[in-house]
């Protein structure tokens, strides 16, 4: 054998042993990839980092909060591709509710409210007996009260609201009637709150939407074809819910829970949703914005007969 | 409140025996982890019949800062590159979901820091183990031991098997814990920021 010959043998010995060769061999990976029928998608992030919850103000906009930039951030709906950042908070933001003389502001952080005045200068601070996880708020006007779910406790506490004061009237659920609760809709008409559970499938609780009357008395339990519910709302005589791990938003009965059709699909391109959090939807586009937590990225889906 | 569906007890049966079956000890599942949470017997898009194509989606749809569940994590990407590329250090990359498994040191990982089966190449081990991962390529599987919080040190009390140690240097401020600087300017725990500074 030529030494020619011997060289490039060594060489390809070389070349195997660092790669798969030497992982059959040893047990242990080359510098090989990975399977990529494994891969998820490929994710390219938008303008946001996290965004969480989303509100729909006075003025024709939209608030949402950013976690992990702890920020809120301004959409205007006919450029949702161009959030603005309108003030940071001190901590994680979770849920956020506006009532035209304040915005108020979960804060994962401090487990308390945070309450900004119009121009983003925090002005008050609502806490309760134990730290809370405000994961989402809702204000109901008609009555000047702001509903809250509170994840860490796990239940729903309503506050007075009076200016920029607020104090808890009064709270229900608790173990036994929620779980691990999310999001939060109000019917204010019909005087229902409608509220996503991940329930803990550990101990046989299914994700459900747990319907309560504004005394706190369990109305309905609503399931379906999710898994992970987390931001609802209701339009039209619709409930509308984002699944965080279908990538959609469910559109649901909300008497029985029975699926009437889904929006969007999952996935990273433009108009796809990959770990939807929350849903608030525009009567006057007729389209629904959500929060596009992975994609970092407020979409707007159109919705053909709310 | 909903109870045990029929599906969910056939479901969980199926897992029990085919734990039973073929799993070593070290193999069983973690209660927090039941089997409905992951998989379907009956349309999952995924393989391994999971019930989703994604496990990164499918971990965050819990584990996401945002969501407020136990054990908050972000994605490691300290080199912010695309998660199709090597360096982008998703959830199965360092941990099993299925339950803590032992090193080699013989004591017991914690935190599923770990596996003893990668399902992106098919390699099984005898004990946990994390595949060194940087942006220049994927490495080879390394002993990873995170038996508790004090491994993620750089001290080179655990040579090479820190949770950290497995890609990165330990001769970098020695004596140090990582996640004194990587996350710990902030009240939640470190992989709730990705481990970044």
């Amino acid at each position: 054998m030529s030494r020619g010959i011997r060289t490039g043998c060594l060489l390809l010995l070389l070349l195997w042993s660092l790669g798969g060769g030497q992982a059959m061999a040893m047990g242990m990976g080359g510098f090989g990839s990975p399977d990529p029928t494994l891969a998820g998608p490929v994710i390219a992030p938008g303008p946001l980092t996290a965004p969480m919850r989303l509100t729909l103000a006075g003025g024709q906009r939209i608030l949402a909060t950013d976690y992990n930039a702890q920020v809120v951030v301004e959409v205007n709906p006919s450029r949702p591709d161009r959030p603005r950042r309108l003030f940071t908070v001190s901590g994680h933001p979770l849920g956020i509710a506006e009532n035209g003389t304040a915005v108020f502001v979960g804060n994962d952080t401090t487990g308390t409210i945070d309450v900004f005045g119009r121009r983003g200068r925090k002005v008050a601070s609502i806490a309760v007996a134990e730290p809370m996880q405000a994961s989402d708020l809702e204000f109901d006007r008609r009555r000047r009260q702001l509903f809250v779910v509170d994840g860490r406790n796990p239940r729903v506490r309503i506050f007075s609201v009076n200016r920029l004061h607020a104090r808890e009237i009064f709270s229900f659920g608790g173990f036994g009637q929620l779980v691990a609760p999310k999001g939060l809709a109000l019917d204010s008409r019909a005087r229902e709150v409608y509220v996503s559970d991940y329930g803990d499938p550990a101990v046989g609780v299914s994700a459900s939407i747990q319907v309560f009357d504004f005394s706190g008395r369990h109305l309905r339990t609503l399931t379906g074809p999710f898994s992970r519910p987390q931001g609802l709302v209701l339009a039209g005589g619709r409930l509308f819910l984002a699944d965080a791990l279908r990538g959609q938003v469910l559109v649901l009965d909300p008497a029985s829970g029975d699926l009437l059709g889904t929006l969007g699909s999952y996935g990273t391109a433009p108009g796809q949703l990959l770990l939807p959090m929350d849903v608030a939807y525009d009567r006057f586009s007729r389209r629904l914005f959500v929060t596009n937590n992975r994609n970092g990225r407020i979409t707007p889906l159109t919705v053909a007969t709310p | 409140m909903p109870g045990l569906s029929f599906s969910r007890v056939i479901l969980q049966a199926a897992c029990v025996a085919l734990v039973t079956l073929v799993a070593t000890p070290g193999h069983a599942l973690l209660a927090a982890h039941d089997c409905s949470f992951c998989h379907d017997l009956h349309g999952a898009p995924g393989t391994n019949l999971l019930s989703y194509t994604d496990t990164e989606v499918l971990c965050l749809s819990c584990h996401a800062t945002a969501i407020g569940t136990t054990e908050a994590a972000a994605v490691h990407n300290p080199a912010l590159v695309n998660s199709d590329q090597p360096g982008y250090i998703t959830c199965r990359e360092c941990h099993n979901p299925h339950d803590n498994v032992v090193n080699s040191q013989g004591t017991t990982n914690i935190e599923l820091v770990g596996f003893t089966f990668d399902p992106a190449t098919g390699q099984r081990f005898a004990e946990a183990r994390i595949r060194e991962e940087l942006v220049t390529g994927y490495g080879p599987y390394r002993p990873v031991e995170f038996a508790d919080r004090t491994q993620f040190n750089i001290d080179n009390t655990y040579p090479g098997r820190g949770a950290c140690q497995v890609c990165h240097s330990p001769n970098h401020n020695q004596g140090q814990t990582c996640t004194e600087c990587h996350g710990a300017n902030d009240t939640q725990h470190d992989h709730a920021r990705g481990f970044l500074p």
